[in-house]
């Protein structure tokens, strides 16, 4: 039993020695690690994280090799040995890192600008102001930026949006301060371009750079503001040429706004505006577009308060309205009369309708109602009332003619007339009229056909047709 | 909040600061002069940053979470099959407890057999039982001893196993997590895919 103790022992042993193997390796790194031997752990940690199969343990190494990398880093940045820390920081790839790494950068970006080499700088500043948007030197690298961007680059433009971000988020620095000193230097330049868009009425474009440049202004608001107003105005007067006056009242207001000194010019382009409000609606009335009339009216009434001349329009286009749907009530009801065959009720309709609204529509319906108001009442003497009126009297004037012609010609008892007589044919509202002149040499037969529902005249022979030719 | 909103102006105000300037400033170049770990550009330098950031977070559950092979194997050494059952590893547990049971109630039944025909040695007066019983005792008492013997090789295997199955199970058990770390980051909603970073 003792021999079997013993090897009951030694299995204990192999076992716990097996299980103290496990994961040998990277206990090796880390214990390299905590003795301080720093490239040695990123070493070992390299050739563990290579070869390891293990996948949690592979992760904890990448972040030990980290530490690893940031301690050595340390270690240069404390003897200011900016590259070499720089490089350590970079592969610890921390948050950690991080915070001095932007130093390193910074440091070898102010070497590189010392040394004009304004491209190395460039990238170093670069890579702060993208990748290290946390670092404590951000106002600096930006000011160094646009120190760059001004003397290297010649790009003003660039410059400015640097310094726009420098504004919006570093504003209380010192670095602000003096960036504001360079960009005030070449702000005029800016202030130009836009003065370049204006004068090529490219008006949004030019308030577009006008209004950036108000809000990151560094020394000259009033400058800007000036303008603004100014291009406001311009932009107003032209479209208000071209009569496109949906935003000429605001552009003017806003004009006004940003340089009162143009109060008179545009409270005169303001009367201007009204007065072609007035005459708009003052159109649209007369095509009897009342709804757009009146709003016309009501936008000058938006420009100038109380303005009178409005309210009278406006009242003038609501009667105008009230008159027309009175009309057109009585239309309708005229309508209706003439549909009962009641044609003078409708006569009496359209002509009071009339009154009210005197349009050519209304007129004929007028000259319908009569024309069958008199083919109801006195078909006969209708019918020859439309023979003599045709064609502006023709008919007894030529008659007259005939007759004094054969008075001169011919006694008294030679000539035989039958004035006007009526027959009614066989087609409805259709009326012959025959008219006899009798003479020695000669007899005048003379025939119409009447059509009473269109005043129409027919001549019936050819002794008729010839007499109206000559 | 600040820090996003910087990186959102400095996103849209990116394109004209670089497009505009003659030098071609190009922040990625002061990487070229270090090439290490496939970060030769910005982008996977901070990729690579955010993939370590999401398995430490991943790693800290797993520490939690993962078992230790000292305990398994104790586990294992009180009760065979122990750690492997808390290791999720029931098939092996089993055979491994039902094959020490069968040797080690074997090696005890083989020992009392051998006990039984010892006392009938000792208790016997001819000749050739005293022979038969003794040799049937030494016999017995052999097999009782080399069923002692498996079943300590056995009851070894099961402790020295436990560790392979501790570290199985925490490999799995990495996986899982990350899996899951990484499935919570991304929904699918009615509205599309979310990522949530």
């Amino acid at each position: 039993m003792i021999v079997r103790n013993k090897h009951f022992f030694i299995l204990i042993l192999i076992g716990t020695f097996l299980l103290s193997c496990t994961n040998l390796p990277y206990k090796k790194s880390v214990k390299i690690l905590k003795e301080g031997k720093f490239s040695e752990a990123v070493q070992e940690l390299d050739a563990y994280i290579e070869t390891s199969k293990h996948p949690a343990f592979k992760e904890k190494a990448k972040e030990l090799r980290s530490q690893a990398y940031y301690q050595l880093g340390l270690q240069e940045y404390k003897i200011t040995n900016y590259f070499e820390a720089s490089e350590y920081f970079f592969l610890a790839n921390s948050s950690k890192a991080d915070s001095l790494l932007d130093n390193c950068y910074f440091e070898i970006a102010q070497v590189a600008l010392d040394d004009l080499d304004y491209l190395k700088a460039s990238d170093y500043l670069s890579f702060i102001i993208f990748h290290l948007p946390e670092s404590e030197k951000m106002p600096e690298v930006l000011y160094a930026q646009i120190l760059i961007q001004i003397n290297y680059s010649k790009d003003i433009h660039a410059a400015y949006v640097t310094y726009q971000i420098l504004q919006n988020i570093f504003q209380p620095s010192n670095a602000f301060a003096q960036a504001t000193i360079i960009v005030n230097s070449f702000m005029p330049l800016l202030i130009e371009e836009a003065q370049v868009q204006w004068d090529n009425e490219w008006y949004a474009e030019a308030l577009d750079k006008l209004f950036l440049y108000l809000d990151y202004p560094a020394d000259f608001i009033t400058e800007i503001k000036n303008m603004i107003g100014n291009v406001y105005y311009t932009w107003a007067v032209s479209l208000l040429h071209d009569r496109e006056l949906d935003n000429v009242q605001t552009y003017l207001i806003y004009a006004e706004e940003y340089n009162p000194q143009l109060a008179d010019q545009v409270d005169d382009k303001l009367i201007e505006l009204a007065s072609i409000y007035i005459a708009r609606g003052d159109n649209l009335l007369l095509e009897r577009d009342i709804d757009n009339a009146i709003s016309s009216y009501q936008k000058t009434l938006d420009i100038i308060k109380e303005y009178q001349v409005a309210y009278n329009k406006i009242a003038r286009a609501q009667e105008f309205a009230r008159r027309i749907a009175q009309a057109a009530q009585l239309v309708e009801e005229g309508d209706a009369q003439f549909d009962n065959a009641e044609y003078t009720a409708a006569y009496d309709s359209y002509s009071e309708a009339y009154k009210f609204d005197s349009i050519p529509q209304i007129y004929d319906k007028i000259n319908l109602a009569y024309t069958w108001t008199r083919i109801s009442n006195d078909p006969e003497q209708y019918a020859i009332e439309i023979v003599k009126q045709y064609n502006d009297g023709i008919i007894p004037d030529t008659i007259d003619d005939l007759e004094s012609t054969a008075q001169n010609n011919y006694s008294r008892q030679d000539i035989r007339i039958t004035p006007w007589q009526v027959f009614q044919t066989a087609t409805r509202n259709s009326y012959e009229i025959r008219y006899t002149i009798v003479i020695p040499d000669r007899t005048y037969f003379l025939r119409w056909l009447v059509r009473l529902e269109t005043g129409e005249v027919v001549p019936l022979n050819d002794a008729t047709d010839e007499l109206l030719a000559s | 909040m600040k820090k996003i909103l910087f990186i959102i102006i400095l996103f849209a105000l990116s394109l004209p600061l670089h497009a505009k300037e003659p030098g071609g400033f190009d922040s990625d170049a002061i990487l070229q002069k270090n090439i290490k770990y496939g970060w030769d550009n910005a982008t996977n330098w901070e990729n690579s940053r955010k993939d370590l950031q999401e398995n430490m977070a991943v790693f800290k559950q797993w520490d939690n979470k993962k078992q230790s092979h000292l305990t398994n194997c104790l586990k294992s050494m009180i009760a065979p099959g122990w750690g492997h059952f808390s290791t999720g590893n029931y098939l092996k547990g089993e055979i491994l407890l039902g094959l020490q049971v069968l040797l080690a109630g074997s090696a005890y039944y083989f020992y009392n057999q051998s006990q039984d025909y010892y006392d009938k040695y000792k208790n016997a007066h001819q000749i050739d039982e005293i022979n038969q019983y003794y040799i049937d005792a030494n016999s017995s008492y052999r097999t009782s001893g080399i069923l002692v013997g498996l079943w300590i090789i056995v009851w070894g295997y099961t402790v020295l196993d436990t560790i392979q199955s501790t570290e199985n199970y925490n490999r799995n058990l990495w996986f899982t997590l990350y899996d899951e770390y990484m499935n919570g980051k991304i929904s699918v909603t009615a509205q599309g895919i979310q990522i949530r970073f």
